[in-house]
């Protein structure tokens, strides 16, 4: 294959690529705000998640389902950064540097703002992997869903969110 | 604060995220996911660098007692090198073939076992590669006396060859039998120090998110 049709072939890719990550984008900012309380980590890991997806975009199989692939990439990816990372201690900040490095909808809303450090308070209390559950579960992904991204049977999946929700309760009244 | 207050909160975080994502699009253009470093760059650099580490070891080791074959103590501490060397290139083919296979779009919990696997792998041998120089100095030494000055260390002071292999072995031994001792269950904050100065946190760190997989696998 001559070099030119090489170059095209991956022009092409390359645009493909961009117009699914435009369509899902916000999986990849939901992951890194799910792992990341620092602005500057987020933007970290939300470059190391786009990196990782086009370096792996050649192997995906267009039959599937483009958001499962990339929930799985972006969770692989948030997962191993947070424990390669936890030594550093620069995601230890106070919660209230989050709510004011994302915009707000429209001025200050107060109500909005306890809320999402409620949200914070009770991601953070969870390991990396039931982080990831808890995501999908709050993403309102079926269990079929879940059970495909994170490579557990429907049943185990079923039984674990059953427990979330009992843990969420009990945080939830903690706090 | 319920459960549907959580989700709507969640909601929140989306319709904040949405803005935010639009403002960090640039993020996404090609040049810089080029440019983007891999997370196990580093290590598979460090691989690399080691196996190079051991050819050295294997050929200057492999030069050196094939030209010392009558010296059965020179044979031997070339061939010490030269397995250590080999080791090296082993342990580093090893863990750059764990670093190829991994492919971040496999099922979550399957690469987060595969990423424990490799951890696991190149703290241990790291840990062993590192436990060895407790004696190899000795026969390194043997043979950069003997290249470089046609000194033999064995003939002309045996006392001091013998007396580091002791030390070296009696060394490496109590060091195997402190880390045994400190294991017992009884010893936690001792074993927890161990770790940490010993392998680093590494092995420790590697053994609990090991252990989180696991829980997290059972239903």
């Amino acid at each position: 294959m001559s070099q030119q049709s090489l170059a095209m072939q991956r022009a092409d890719l390359a645009q493909q690529f961009h117009e699914l990550l435009e369509q899902h984008r916000r999986i990849v900012f939901k992951v890194a705000a799910t792992y990341c309380r620092h602005a500057e980590d987020r933007n970290d890991l939300a470059q190391e998640i786009a990196a990782q997806l086009w370096r792996a975009f050649p192997k995906y199989d267009g039959q599937r389902l483009f958001s499962t692939w990339m929930y799985r990439i972006a969770l692989n990816v948030a997962i191993s950064f947070v424990r390669a990372s936890s030594q550093r201690e620069r995601h230890a900040v106070a919660l209230d540097e989050n709510l004011h490095d994302t915009p707000a909808d429209s001025g200050v809303d107060h109500e909005s703002d306890q809320r999402l450090q409620m949200l914070y308070h009770c991601i953070d209390r969870f390991d990396p992997l039931n982080r990831a559950l808890l995501l999908l579960y709050l993403e309102e992904r079926s269990q079929r869903d879940i059970a495909e991204i994170l490579g557990i049977s429907e049943t185990n999946v079923a039984t674990k969110i059953g427990r979330l929700k009992l843990r969420l309760r009990d945080e939830m009244a903690d706090a | 604060m319920e459960l549907d207050e959580l989700k709507s909160a969640w909601q929140a975080l989306d319709r904040r995220l949405e803005q935010h994502s639009a403002l960090s699009l640039e993020v996404f253009r090609q040049g810089r996911l080029e440019r983007a470093q891999a997370s196990l760059r580093p290590l598979a650099r460090a691989q690399v660098l080691q196996m190079l580490a051991g050819i050295v070891l294997v050929v200057l080791s492999a030069s050196f007692w094939s030209a010392h074959r009558t010296a059965p103590h020179l044979l031997i501490a070339g061939l010490s090198v030269h397995l250590y060397g080999v080791l090296m290139i082993v342990c580093g083919a090893i863990t750059l073939d764990l670093i190829r296979r991994i492919d971040y779009g496999a099922p979550v919990l399957a690469i987060q076992k595969q990423l424990a696997r490799l951890r696991q792998f190149y703290v241990r041998t790291g840990t062993a590669l590192g436990l060895a120089w407790w004696v190899l100095w000795l026969p390194l030494l043997m043979m950069f006396f003997m290249a470089l000055f046609g000194a033999d260390l064995f003939l002309n002071a045996p006392w001091m060859v013998y007396s580091n292999i002791a030390v070296g072995s009696i060394g490496l031994l109590a060091t195997l039998w402190f880390y045994r001792w400190s294991r017992d269950p009884r010893r936690p904050r001792l074993r927890r120090w161990v770790d940490d100065t010993v392998t680093g946190s590494s092995l420790r760190r590697t053994r609990s998110v090991v252990d989180e997989i696991a829980r997290f696998e059972q239903a």
